[in-house]
């Protein structure tokens, strides 16, 4: 028995998001399942009806009708009081629904007996549920657009030039909060050419921050910004202190900040106060990611951008809806991901199954009956490790270096030398000569290869694993040398010898040169 | 004469897987390093 899917217009003021787009919709139909959407549901994001009508869907003039022959309903923006009214009884509602936010929903949607999945309540730490996780792929949408409303309503250019007319300084660029969003807006800024700083209550993900291009700042105090689950947590007055004076001295310098502080189920942080804002360059532009839920800045108006003390602040609340088009393809794929974790049989039906921990998660109403809050996922054992991990981390670290170029505490370096000093003595006065030969060729043979490979930039570290694998099999010198031997064992082992060793330096290097077609720009 | 020969052969074959590790220190020159491994594990052989 086919279910049907409707995707309806959105409502709420502004969302110019669809559900489906009309690559997915063959896939669904894949499923089994049949697709309709209201007429003029993908237009704000430039996928017309006839679109939707080639990919095979059909199209429903108004939205009485859609919900009404829906079985499913595919929806971005949770649905109005009027809307859950349209509703069939008993039937299926996907999409975003802020359970702890919105109880008269919830309500609402008990009452049709409905059974819901709230695509924001996923347990993100699981990583089979990452092709699902609309949070994810929104917030990055949204992270990349903060940095293209800043870039626009800022006065100059991001990356510094010298150019004949006059030297042109790099924009500075303070990101507050390193989640999805806050990565995502590190990197584009860094790749517009921006001097890119972030800072993140979470120690664990200074070096996500640095991998992307941008430096992390550190709060002058020690505490664990990690609340479970890869969110924060509201932090203590003393750490609060600290925080704000960091923040009042990066906005001093910086010329543009993006605020993505959130706390889940709370408002959100305020990290800008007014005062910053006035001690900030005139010009200078404040991008609060976080004005629906109150805003990190205190001056932050939602849904529109201001001038304060010569400052722009942004605090618009549908970043991602303004770039409709990618924020719908995205969208639709994570619930076609999870349209097929829903129906494994393919068969056009979906199966709630509770004994799935990500369906377990996203369920908050089933047949009308609240299933949310869930019962805590089961947590991988790295969990508990990882948090005591990351306190040291965020301590200053002394002598750990590895890789190329982090200094060792000097203490140490010099009792390493005296051990070495006295050992190199004892080898020199005592080994025979020949040994030393060999030695000197070893000892070069180990800085060499140890500065060699650790210039390998991490991108390349695979092939990297599988030239060594080809490089290493020279010890087939060996056996070459001994296939000449009179005695049968040595042949015998010579010869399984050259045997591997050939396979290996042929695949070795056969098998790096595939790996590094791939990375064709 | 020849010993001298393979000695030499045998310190280009070691320059060349060097260099080889040396390119994956970048993509552009990651596929000549490849090349470069190729080559000394050619000339060490023969």
């Amino acid at each position: 028995m086919a279910q049907v899917i409707g995707v309806p217009k959105e409502t709420f003021p502004g969302e110019k998001r669809v559900a489906t787009v009309p690559e997915v919709v063959p896939k669904l139909a894949k499923l089994g399942f049949r697709v309709i959407v209201q007429a003029g549901a993908g237009e704000a994001a430039n996928f017309d009806d006839e679109a939707y009508r080639a990919a095979g869907a059909g199209v429903v003039p108004t939205a009485s009708e859609l919900w009404a022959g829906s079985d499913i309903v595919f929806k971005v923006r949770p649905p109005t009081a009027a809307e859950v009214g349209l509703m069939r009884e008993g039937g299926t509602l996907i999409g975003f629904v802020w359970p702890a936010q919105n109880p008269e929903l919830m309500k609402g949607l008990a009452a049709r007996k409905a059974t819901v999945l709230a695509i924001d309540s996923l347990p993100r730490q699981l990583s089979r549920a990452q092709k699902m996780d609309a949070l994810t792929s929104m917030a990055s949408i949204s992270g990349y657009r903060a940095v293209i409303e800043a870039a626009n309503a800022f006065g100059r250019f991001f990356n510094g030039q010298v150019t004949a007319a006059g030297k042109v300084p790099p924009a500075k660029v303070f990101i507050a909060g390193a989640g999805v969003a806050g990565l995502s807006a590190i990197g584009t800024a860094a790749n517009l050419g921006a001097i890119v700083r972030a800072n993140d209550t979470r120690a664990e993900v200074a070096d996500q921050v640095v991998s992307l291009g941008g430096e992390f700042v550190k709060v002058d105090y020690e505490e664990e910004g990690s609340g479970g689950g890869g969110y924060a947590k509201v932090m203590s007055e003393g750490f609060q202190a600290a925080q704000r004076a960091m923040y009042a001295t990066q906005a001093r310098e910086a010329d543009i900040i993006i605020t993505t502080a959130l706390i889940p189920g709370k408002p959100a942080p305020k990290l800008i106060s007014a005062e910053m804002v006035k001690s900030m360059k005139p010009g200078s532009v404040i991008v609060d990611m976080a004005a629906e839920q109150g805003g990190n800045c205190e001056l932050t108006e939602p849904g529109e951008a201001v001038v304060r003390h010569g400052v722009t602040i942004i605090g618009y609340t549908d970043l991602a809806s303004r770039l409709a088009g990618q924020s719908s393809t995205l969208y639709s794929n994570n619930l076609l991901r999870l349209a097929e974790e829903l129906c494994k049989a393919k068969d056009g039906a979906i199966n709630v199954n509770f004994d799935d921990d990500a369906i377990r998660g996203l369920t908050v109403i089933k047949e009308g009956t609240v299933t949310w809050p869930p019962p805590p996922p089961k947590l991988p054992a790295a969990a508990k490790p990882a948090t005591k991990a990351a306190m040291p981390v965020a301590v200053e670290k002394k002598g750990h270096g590895h890789g190329a170029g982090e200094p060792m505490a000097v203490g140490t370096l010099v009792t390493m030398f005296l051990a070495a000093a006295v050992l190199f003595l004892l080898i020199g006065a005592y080994a025979p000569p020949a040994f030393l030969g060999h030695f000197t060729v070893f000892v070069l043979a180990c800085f060499v290869g140890y500065m060699v490979v650790w210039n390998v930039t991490p991108a390349l570290h695979t092939p990297l694993m599988s030239v060594t694998n080809a490089i290493s099999s020279i010890i087939i010198i060996g056996a070459l040398l001994q296939i000449s031997s009179g005695e049968t064992p040595v042949l015998v082992m010579a010869g399984v010898t050259l045997l591997i060793t050939s396979i290996n330096i042929f695949g070795g290097f056969a098998v790096t040169r595939r790996m590094l077609e791939m990375f064709r720009k | 004469m020849v010993a001298g020969l393979i000695t030499v052969s045998y310190i280009g074959a070691v320059i060349l897987f060097i260099l080889a590790l040396g390119g994956l220190s970048n993509q552009e020159t990651a596929r000549r390093g490849n090349m470069f491994g190729i080559a000394g594990m050619a000339i060490a052989l023969f």
